[in-house]
């Protein structure tokens, strides 16, 4: 029963980071769309947006930071892995669960200081100082969901090889913990 | 805490953390928040947010997802074939041909590609099978890989670089400029070492006998291999010549890179719906990885710069007490070192706000110190044991191919590399002067 709760986490927690890293990924052609659009509006139409600029920014802040989850699951965050590479097992497992408490930990912080910034932009109403002027609450939002994503995503990895260390078993049956690091 | 003892801790971190595996950019992060913390106390997550800012919304690195994009919908849309077939059209009687090609071909698809590891995988799986096909000497064959997809950083448009240039408020036009000469000096230096060593030893690139008795190609066969080469390099040519004559900036000729490497796909009859969007996914995936670990490397050197390390490296460079060229040299050292180990993007964020303003200091420019920054980055991801290039060509070389005989075919590519690192160090003149030609 509890075995059964932990794998159906574990899946959850895939798919949803699975899901958040694919539809960031569809912005990517819509920036770079942006970006063209601007070069053509300015060259050719001789009238620059005031839009593009900002835009095209929270897109990339988007992707990037939306996109840190999914990289994490494909293992492609990139680390050295001269000794990992050489290590048992569950040695690896270990390794793995002190590198993925300093990035929570991290990620924890950057939570707590984009509440805050998220507070701010709304009671002082901050906005991007151009002409255009977006507001900025909607960034500190995306990056609480981000990194509350990444972590999400590294506790189901800690899971795992806790899961590993104790029983010496996988939890879930294809397990994807090969490091492909570079 | 003093600096130095500060400074030790915070390397002694990197190094057990490195050791571990864990993901780079995070760990420097949170090793910067966790020192920080013990030492200062909360007020250091104010770090955070003001590197957020300085790195998200910085229109320069909005360059890094459109080159990254260019290249992944260059290297599906068939661009390496197109230059490869009409290289050897060129050049197809030369002894060594092959090779030759493959360091123009794969130096232009490093290029646009921007980064060491796609440039070697991407010419590796394009050039590698025919060169052993035809009965190339392996060594040669994988070191010319490794020369020219590892030369993509030196050529613009280069990822490094444009970190480079933002992480010390320098020009990325100037910046791209500067590494122009270099870059060709080590094209041609590499192909004068294939031509040689072929010369020497004919057996290394057997010339092609089946190609002779092949029927002649059509005129329109050979109208379509040169139509694809030009257009290829006609990209190219935009999209470097736009960031350099002043009439686009890095980030928007990025896009207009991306909009012909659409027209080449099409072009080539490689278009798909499909390609699109992989290329996005790999693009949004690379991107992200790049980004968190410039943002986690940011939030480290920001608070060890508050911390006041540039005092401790300028103090200890004049209480050595050294010529201002042995220190250029020790700096130079250091880097090789760190690129023995860990990768590109980070010797780039940790070394250039460290060490440029100090070269600065000392009465040199800072792009000539940026492009010999790029050469002992292009030097050291080479070098074995440990280079990380090599694992790279590990991975695309046939399997029977021991670490052994990797190390052996890329040591005299290393060794040119580090012949043109020495050249532009005694004559600063091979970086600057177009740069100081075209933009004064």
């Amino acid at each position: 029963m509890f075995l059964t709760l932990l794998r159906g986490l574990c899946h959850g927690i895939d798919l949803i980071v699975m899901l958040t890293g694919k539809a960031a990924s569809y912005l990517m052609p819509v920036l770079a769309g942006i970006v063209v659009f601007e070069v053509f509006a300015r060259y050719v139409l001789g009238s620059p947006t005031i839009w593009a600029y900002d835009l095209s920014l929270f897109l990339f802040g988007y992707i990037t930071a939306l996109g840190g989850a999914y990289a994490q699951q494909k293992r492609a965050h990139i680390n050295v892995d001269i000794l990992y590479l050489k290590v048992s097992p569950k040695a690896k497992s270990v390794f793995n669960l002190l590198g993925y408490a300093l990035a929570v930990f991290f990620l924890a912080i950057i939570i707590k200081v984009s509440m805050g910034k998220f507070f701010e932009a709304i009671e002082f109403d901050y906005r991007r100082q151009s002409e255009w002027a977006p507001p900025m609450y909607h960034f500190w939002v995306m990056m609480v969901i981000a990194c509350s994503l990444f972590i999400a995503q590294f506790v189901r990895d800690a899971l795992n090889d806790m899961f590993y260390l104790a029983t010496g078993a996988p939890l879930l049956k294809q397990k994807e913990g090969v490091h492909h690091g570079h | 805490m003093d600096i130095e003892l500060l400074t030790g801790v915070l390397l002694l971190c990197i190094l057990i953390f490195f050791a571990l595996g864990a993901a780079v950019g995070l760990a420097l992060g949170g090793i910067a928040m966790a020192i920080g913390y013990l030492t200062w106390g909360e007020g250091i997550f104010n770090v955070i947010p003001t590197t957020l800012e300085s790195t998200f919304f910085s229109f320069i690195l909005l360059a890094i997802p459109l080159y990254i994009y260019m290249g992944q919908l260059l290297t599906k849309s068939g661009i390496g074939d197109a230059m490869f077939n009409a290289s050897q059209l060129l050049i197809g009687k030369v002894r060594g041909s092959l090779a030759i090609s493959v360091i123009g071909v794969c130096s232009m698809i490093g290029a646009m590609v921007g980064i060491i590891g796609a440039g070697i995988m991407t010419s590796g799986s394009i050039a590698l099978r025919p060169m052993l096909d035809r009965g190339y000497n392996r060594r040669l064959a994988l070191g010319v890989i490794m020369a020219g997809g590892g030369l993509g950083i030196l050529i613009p448009p280069s990822i490094p670089m444009i970190m480079f240039a933002a992480a010390t408020q320098n020009s990325v036009g100037r910046m791209f400029l500067g590494a122009m000469m270099p870059a060709l000096l080590t094209i041609v230096l590499l192909i004068a070492y294939v031509v040689v060593s072929c010369w020497l030893n004919p057996s290394r690139a057997p010339k092609d006998e089946e190609q002779d008795d092949a029927p002649p190609r059509t005129t329109r066969q050979t109208f379509v291999i040169l139509r694809d080469g030009l257009s290829a390099l006609l990209l190219i040519f935009v999209v470097l010549g736009s960031i350099i004559s002043g009439i686009a900036t890095p980030t928007e000729s990025g896009a207009i890179g991306v909009f012909g490497a659409i027209l080449l796909a099409i072009l080539y009859k490689r278009f798909r719906p499909a390609m699109f969007q992989s290329a996005g996914l790999q693009t949004a995936t690379l991107v992200s990885v790049a980004m968190w670990i410039i943002f986690g490397a940011s939030v480290f050197s920001n608070f060890h710069l508050l911390m006041g390390v540039q005092s401790m490296v300028a103090d200890l460079a004049t209480s050595l007490n050294l010529p201002p060229i042995m220190i250029i040299i020790l700096f130079q050292v250091i880097m090789l070192l760190l690129g023995f180990i860990i990768d590109e993007f980070i010797i780039v964020l940790m070394c250039a706000p460290l060490f440029t303003p100090i070269a600065v200091s000392l009465g040199y420019d800072p792009i000539w110190f940026g492009v010999l920054m790029i050469l002992n980055i292009l030097i050291a991801v080479q070098t074995p044991p440990y280079g990380f290039a090599l694992f790279y060509l590990k991975g695309i070389a046939p399997p029977d191919v021991g670490m052994g005989e990797i190390y052996r075919s890329v040591t005299p590519f290393v060794a040119v590399n580090l012949v043109v690192l020495i050249l532009c160090m005694i004559f600063p003149e091979i970086v600057l002067w177009l740069p100081n030609k075209v933009m004064g």
